[in-house]
């Protein structure tokens, strides 16, 4: 919207932040923008009053040191990885984009996003887990991009390379970079790394045009799959969440079959299934801001504090689309949320 | 219900009658204190006196008066700021305020694309009249207070602050006469009346799915097949629904008759959730 200012128009820079790599480049990158030194991020970003909706429309950067904790148990929200060591951290909170059924919206007050510039802290705590793991005998893993979507930010922020370059070589670890971006050109100079996975959320266009129209269209995030796929990365796709829409069947199966008549299968690492749920609070949060996405106002079951598909109804259909995936990969490379 | 309203919120007099006369407010008798408005304009002011005494009644009773979706509050008036950083006559828009009483912080959302330049803003209890060399920032007496009185009422991003520069800190009230002040307010009528209408924009990004008309259908239909609370929140999720989906339709009219029995009442309430779907 022309009356609005744009994206990162202002940078809050919390004190502690000052001094740090990232808050320097980040500086660099927006030095037209008006800075604003900060006591605490909570002081902009946990501000009674604020309109996710409407800040994402304008979005300002705060740059923030992160406390502790650094690292956190993974959500039973996603898939089981089979391994117990999985864990989460939060280089970044919210995301550029703002699709519409995301949970961030609803976890967090305000649109704007965070950068922790500290990243060498989350670091160490990583190595610790890995060091100390819960079953030893199977591999840790920590999604990055839990919470934001990093590589999205890459032109901005080179946290991806970053992040890629720390964890390369660390043995039975692992990290997700979970995506909708299509920057993968941005980190394609970088050698492949068995310590990292990269994992694409692709949906068929309808649900792309529909649900996530601030992310990058389907066809070029295909396309940065398969140059990820071509240059030898591990690479995850996630068909999550599915939408259920009117019709989804047909939508997903002609979708997912010529999908993989473009991507090769054989060297796709694993595949993630589940319908849209969210975490009860979240849900209601947002739906009493009156969202403008009908997914809100569908009918739901709570299962375990859990919005979510009837029970019925998803294990139908995740076990529908399970099957038509059987077709290109072996069981054990599909993970699923029932 | 008037679908949005402005607020212009003065201390001074002398910052008032300048925007009384532009905006051909009429004062509202139902107030003790200043209140003038123009409900064509759907625009107010409330002046609420030098220093923080009186905002939060004069502001909080004006809210509770205001029969509005959507209210934004704008406090306009005069600063202090230092010679070295800010002219006499100049405007800001405000995005920082800090309290001196309590160091506390509090920022505005500054989302709105305007070209007025942007400063802070500290809140003093008395005036300054020693050059304020210590300050970095422009200096006033209520702006932390309006803030933190508005935003407990609405969302922060319909709250702003435009500041002109007024002194360098260095006079006392005896050179704050009233047609000086207004003059400073005047010079810069046009840019604060162009702000004034950028941020109403802001103000209309957000607002009910529903509209007063849909909300009567559902009104009625709560009143006619004897809904029950649980009904009346899942009638209206999908009545949310089906308005994101056909956003000029008219809801259906419905033609049943109304309920004769709880099982009765429940096919009819099925029927009308399926006609919303269809």
């Amino acid at each position: 919207m022309r009356n609005l200012k744009p994206k990162f128009s202002h940078i809050y820079v919390e004190k502690d932040a000052i001094g740090y790599p990232l808050t320097d480049i980040a500086l660099s990158k927006f030095h037209r923008s008006t800075v604003l030194e900060i006591d605490h991020y909570k002081d902009i970003f946990n501000r009674p009053g604020q309109d996710f909706q409407i800040q994402k429309s304008s979005m300002k950067l705060i740059l923030a040191k992160k406390k502790e904790p650094y690292i956190y148990p993974a959500s039973e929200m996603v898939q089981d990885y089979n391994t117990p060591n999985v864990y989460y951290n939060t280089p970044m909170l919210n995301c550029l984009y703002n699709c519409d059924y995301c949970y961030l919206q609803g976890m967090y007050d305000s649109g704007n996003l965070v950068v922790f510039v500290n990243e060498d802290d989350m670091m160490d705590a990583i190595d610790n887990k890995i060091a100390n793991p819960i079953d030893p005998s199977k591999p840790t893993v920590v999604s990055i991009s839990y919470n934001t979507d990093l590589l999205a930010m890459e032109n901005i922020f080179p946290l991806t390379r970053r992040w890629i370059n720390y964890i390369n070589g660390k043995g039975n670890a692992a990290i997700e970079i979970r995506t909708k971006s299509s920057l993968f050109h941005a980190i394609k100079d970088i050698k492949p790394s068995d310590n990292v996975i990269l994992s694409w959320t692709l949906s068929p266009e309808i649900i792309c045009a529909r649900y996530e129209s601030t992310a990058p269209p389907l066809n070029k995030r295909v396309e940065a799959l398969k140059n990820a796929l071509d240059s030898g990365w591990q690479i995850r796709i996630c068909f999550d969440p599915i939408i259920l829409i009117d019709g989804w069947f047909e939508t997903y199966s002609e979708f997912i079959n010529k999908l993989f008549q473009e991507v090769d299968v054989s060297g796709i690492r694993d595949i993630t299934l589940g319908v849209f749920r969210m975490n009860k609070d979240y849900f209601n949060k947002i739906r009493k801001r009156d969202p403008r996405s009908d997914i809100f106002f569908s009918d739901y079951a709570i299962e375990n504090n859990i919005i979510v598909v009837d029970k019925e109804k998803r294990i139908s259909a995740i076990d529908k689309l399970e099957n038509i995936l059987r077709k290109f990969l072996s069981k054990d490379k599909i993970l699923t949320w029932k | 219900m008037t679908d949005q309203m402005q607020c212009i919120i003065t201390a001074l007099k002398a910052e008032s009658d300048p925007f009384i006369h532009h905006l051909e407010l009429i004062r509202d008798p139902a107030f003790k204190f200043p209140c003038f408005r123009n409900d064509d304009l759907g625009i107010a002011l409330v002046g609420v006196g030098v220093g923080k005494r009186n905002i939060r009644t004069r502001i909080n009773n004006f809210f509770r008066s205001v029969d509005s979706n959507s209210i934004q509050f704008i406090n306009i008036g005069i600063a202090g700021g230092r010679k070295d950083s800010a002219r006499l006559g100049e405007l800001f828009l405000i995005n920082k305020i800090i309290d001196e009483l309590n160091s506390k912080s509090c920022y505005p959302d500054v989302l709105t694309n305007s070209p007025i330049k942007e400063n802070s803003i500290t809140t003093v209890k008395k005036q300054i009249v020693d050059g304020g060399e210590q300050y970095d920032t422009l200096v006033d007496m209520e702006a932390s207070e309006i803030f933190d009185v508005c935003s407990a009422l609405i969302s922060v991003h319909n709250i702003a602050f435009l500041k002109i520069v007024s002194d360098h800190m260095d006079i006392g009230d005896k050179n704050f006469d009233h047609e000086s002040i207004c003059s400073l307010i005047i010079r810069r009528m046009d840019q604060i009346m162009e702000f004034i209408e950028q941020f109403k924009l802001i103000g209309q990004l957000s607002g009910p799915i529903l509209s007063d008309i849909d909300m009567d259908w559902i009104e009625l239909n709560r009143e006619k097949y004897l809904l029950t609370e649980t009904q009346i929140n899942q009638l209206l999720n999908s009545a949310k629904r089906y308005r994101l989906k056909n956003s000029s339709a008219l809801f259906p009219q419905l033609d049943i008759k109304g309920p004769t029995s709880k099982t009765d009442r429940k096919k009819i309430f099925q029927d009308i959730r399926a006609q919303l779907k269809a």
